[in-house]
């Protein structure tokens, strides 16, 4: 499959008062075309740095520090911010947790759809919105809700009209970061259908974003586990669910309650995300890590290919077998 | 393990500030420092007639003398004093009127409220120096009476911020846990809103403090302040003013520097203690 | 088995807040129907589950119970005693034997409280312990709530714990009094994926120590089926379906159930996901659907559900539905 994307060794730090905080620290990651792959990571472990860093939208203090980003065969870390700004919106869309705040209250979401089209495009004003009324139509909002303002609608017919708004121009990458945290299960469900809908019927990269590897794991293609700002585990959802590798992976997926399965004793990690101003030397997970080694503490495990994927631990130093 | 800490310590929030800030403390400090060492740093009586009238700055007047052969060094560093004790005073009866009055009115709301409310929003929409001219020609000169004058003017301020600080933090969980372990409403308000409007207090503190040095400023100009031998700034400003043209320029020039001192620093504490408790609500 | 609350036809309608001149032309007063008609037992020692989407009421049905607000019409009944016009002094005292615990663990701890005085305080309030004694209760609460060492945290201020540890403070404050029964609202929402199971299981030890009664308020199915004996499903401020935890979730009746159900993501899902579409989105709580509330959305409805409300009847063994078309 064709790579639309390509992180290497991306670092986005941010530069506050009391310290450097490296909320992305030499994160290699690509997205296929038609692929949807997931990342999943606790808060602060860095995941929405990452999302924002694609699109050099990453908010001061922060600052990209080393890396590239290839998108189309272009670096995007190189790009002038105008047409950066091209990009962003036309091949690459975005949608976030909470629509209202991407939605201008104060106008009907048809007209907002419009411009976005507008500025973006070199099409008149009824092309426009014939773009717009297909777009909202394959998200599954009726033409007559144009005229309508944000507030005027749900939670979740918000949150589809930003899809639409984000899809429109036919991206080939769309960044969704938590697009369903804010809402309930079952519109939830609808929101990921209409998700995968887009990737299969348009051949879309879809970046998700989240802190539910439940929902990660049932719906994504791939999936990226981050953990203090670094990749510990990239692999197919599937072997990652069956098989995880990395022990954060492996204790993560332990400690989410099933609903299938009553009263399984769930594990929990112990301790809690570092401090990532201060983190730990060596693995950054060896203080929360139930198979800790001595060399754990003090090196830096590097990221290792095996099995088809990617893990960054010392068990794995010897090979698949090694580990266990 | 169990820290002893003074009750005053407690209510004093911890603040970190700006450059500027700390500048601002240092020009305080310095008039602080002359109103409580004013005895040892002042070889003459401020108030009594120690030389010839008129005389320019020189070794035995470094600020010279005014009208009467009054040492302008020792009226300076025990005016110092006055404005001190008059600041502290006001302010103080102003924080022991307004706040309480602002968080039982925004506690308890409804009727109480709009009476209060109301009451403060007249006070609040006069011209604070022409309230202040009149508070203090109705009560008469001293030290308290001007000091009561202008509290009365700053009271609408400190009601008025602590009152909406009360209605938000009313609304918070924390409050509502509160109910839910027992509490009743006199120790909501004393343990759980009081200590969370410290913050705004000290910000309308710091942010007013400057605002009646000038205050009483004016008022000694306009002779409504502390009676006449007392050493006082604005008085000797108002003394002095009439023989700018006859070139004394001693006489006015160093009471102006002193109130600007003390004005401008607590300006630039102001500001910064009020940034960074911005700050701090952005970040939490 | 011993019944500890009983909530008969409990409701809460919010006036909705309008501007004086609306207020002028509207007719009729309008309400949000937050809780509207819920009879509930809750039985000593067990965990209850309340789940639902937002805006089913769940939450308000919580602050009820623990009489933080006052219901529109219905009774509740706590111990046998009827508690719901309870005021002032007699209300004080209750609150020792019932507790809450609420989702967001960064706005229900006074930020300028250090933690041991969090703890410390429902025992002073209520003239429980003073001196040595009350410090060595808090720092034993704080010990059994996973606060240790407890000298470590007595004297810190909220802001400088994450929010599992705020959580657990939380805890150690509902706790201290030894209530019997604690309403627990959404307690693992808003921490940290790696840190929800320790808190539950913290919940679950500590049910066990005190011989406490849970009502535990969720949206999250799996972790209500994780920690629950029993559930209560509710929609639009009606309790729809509720039974034993066992019987909920592998027979599901209500149709709205049945959704929710299918809805959740499953990792290493054991059966192939048939999941149950619905449409639309719950409707206004203000002007609720005739009928069964569930009927516009509902796959199955029939003309009956248009006009008629069903009432909550039981289909199985302790297994309750309120729904026409379920036999």
């Amino acid at each position: 499959m064709e790579e639309i994307l390509k992180m290497r060794n991306l670092k986005a730090y941010y530069f506050t008062r009391e310290g450097v905080i490296r909320a992305v620290d030499n994160v290699s990651l690509s997205i296929s075309r038609g692929e949807l792959l997931g990342l999943v990571g606790e808060s602060g472990s860095g995941k929405s740095s990452l999302g924002l860093s694609i699109v050099r939208l990453i908010p001061p203090p922060g600052r990209i520090v080393d890396g590239e980003i290839i998108f189309r065969k272009m670096d995007l870390l190189k790009l002038p911010e105008k047409e950066l700004r091209n990009i962003r919106g036309k091949h690459i869309g975005m949608i976030f947790q909470d629509p209202l705040t991407s939605l201008d209250p104060l106008r009907k979401i048809g007209d907002q759809l419009i411009e976005t089209i507008i500025v973006h495009t070199r099409v008149n004003k009824e092309e426009a919105k014939e773009i717009a009324l297909r777009a909202l139509e394959r998200v599954g909002i009726a033409p007559d809700r144009f005229d309508d303002y944000p507030h005027q609608l749900s939670g979740g017919m918000r949150q589809r009209v930003m899809i639409a708004m984000a899809t429109m121009l036919n991206p080939d990458l769309l960044i969704a970061d938590e697009p369903t945290t804010a809402l309930d299960v079952i519109v939830q469900s609808r929101i990921m259908d209409l998700l995968s809908d887009l990737k299969r019927s348009m051949k879309m990269a879809i970046l998700l974003i989240t802190h539910d590897l439940a929902l990660v794991i049932e719906r994504s293609d791939r999936v990226a586990v981050m953990y203090a700002g670094e990749l510990c585990e990239v692999g197919s959802s599937e072997k990652v669910s069956q098989e995880p590798l990395h022990p954060y992976t492996q204790l993560l997926l332990e400690s989410i309650p099933n609903v299938e399965k009553p009263r399984t004793k769930l594990i929990y990690i112990p301790g809690s995300p570092p401090d990532m101003m201060n983190p730990p030397a060596g693995c950054r997970f060896w203080p929360r890590c139930p198979k800790v080694m001595n060399m754990c503490k003090s090196i830096p495990p590097r990221p290792l290919e095996l099995d088809g994927r990617m893990v960054r631990c010392h068990l794995y130093n010897g090979g698949l077998e090694s580990g266990g | 393990m169990y820290t002893f800490r003074p009750i005053l310590m407690k209510l004093v929030p911890k603040v970190k500030l700006s450059t500027l800030g700390w500048v601002g403390v240092g020009m305080v400090t310095f008039v602080v420092f002359l109103a409580i060492f004013a005895p040892l740093l002042t070889p003459y009586d401020p108030t009594r007639t120690v030389g010839p009238g008129f005389q320019p700055p020189c070794w035995e007047h470094p600020l010279g003398t005014n009208k009467i052969g009054q040492d302008m060094w020792s009226r300076i560093v025990y005016g110092a004093r006055t404005i001190i004790i008059v600041v502290l005073l006001s302010t103080a009866i102003s924080m022991l009127i307004g706040v309480p009055l602002g968080l039982i009115s925004g506690y308890v709301g409804g009727l109480l409220d709009r009476i209060l409310s109301m009451i403060m929003d007249a006070i609040y929409a006069f011209p604070s120096l022409i309230l202040a001219i009149a508070m203090a020609a109705a009560l008469g000169p001293g030290i308290i009476n001007t000091a009561i004058a202008i509290a009365i003017v700053y009271v609408p301020t400190y009601f008025r911020m602590v009152r909406g600080q009360t209605l938000s933090i009313k609304e918070q969980l924390y409050v509502e846990a509160a109910r839910a372990i027992g509490a009743n409403h006199m120790t909501i308000l004393v343990r759980y809103i009081f200590p969370n409007v410290i913050s705004i207090i000290t910000v309308v503190f710091t942010l007013s403090v400057a605002d009646v040095v000038l205050t009483e400023a004016a008022l000694s100009f306009f002779g409504l302040s502390v009676p006449a031998p007392t050493p006082d700034w604005g008085f000797d400003l108002k003394a002095g003013h009439p023989y700018l043209l006859s070139g004394y320029w001693w006489l006015i020039t160093f009471p102006g520097l002193m109130i600007m001192i003390l004005a401008v620093g607590f300006t630039f504490i102001g500001e910064s203690v009020a940034e960074y408790f911005q700050a701090m609500e952005v970040r939490t | 088995m011993d019944e500890i609350l009983r909530l008969i036809n409990i409701r809460k309608w919010f006036p909705v807040q309008k501007s004086f001149l609306e207020r002028l032309l509207a007719k009729e007063k309008l309400f949000v129907k937050a809780v509207d008609g819920v009879s509930l037992t809750v039985w000593r020692g067990e965990t209850l589950a309340l789940v639902g989407e937002s805006g089913c009421g769940k939450t308000t049905l919580g602050r009820l119970i623990v009489r933080l607000i006052d219901p529109t019409s219905g009774r509740i009944i706590f111990n046998g005693m009827d508690i719901t016009d309870l005021r002032g002094e007699e209300l004080r005292r209750l609150r020792r034997k019932m507790q809450i615990i609420f989702q967001d663990p960064y706005a229900s701890l006074n930020p300028r409280m250090p933690i041991g005085e969090q703890v410390a305080h429902p025992l002073k309030i209520h003239g429980l312990a003073q001196g040595s004694e009350l410090r060595d209760i808090v720092m034993k609460t704080l010990e059994q709530v996973g606060l240790t060492p407890p000298e470590k945290f007595y004297n810190v201020y909220p802001r400088a714990l994450s929010g599992g540890q705020r959580q657990r403070v939380a805890i150690a404050r509902a706790i201290v009094l030894k209530p019997e029964l604690v309403v627990a609202d959404e307690p693992v929402s808003m921490i940290d994926v790696s840190l929800r199971a320790s808190i539950l299981d913290l919940m679950l030890m500590l049910k066990q120590e005190f011989n406490l009664t849970y009502i535990f308020i969720t949206h999250d199915l799996a972790v209500a089926r994780y920690i629950a004996d029993r559930i209560a499903v509710m929609y639009l401020g009606k309790i729809v379906e509720h039974g034993p935890s066992e019987l909920v979730f592998e027979n599901p009746l209500h149709p709205y159930t049945k959704a929710l159900l299918t809805s959740i993501p499953v990792p290493r899902p054991l059966k192939e996901p048939k999941r149950v579409e619905l449409k639309g989105e719950v409707p206004n709580p203000i002007n609720p659907p005739l009928g069964c509330r569930f009927h516009p959305r509902c796959p199955i409805a029939g003309e009956i559900c248009r006009r008629e409300e069903p009432e909550l009847r039981e289909a199985e063994n302790d297994h309750y539905v309120a729904c026409f078309y379920v036999t």
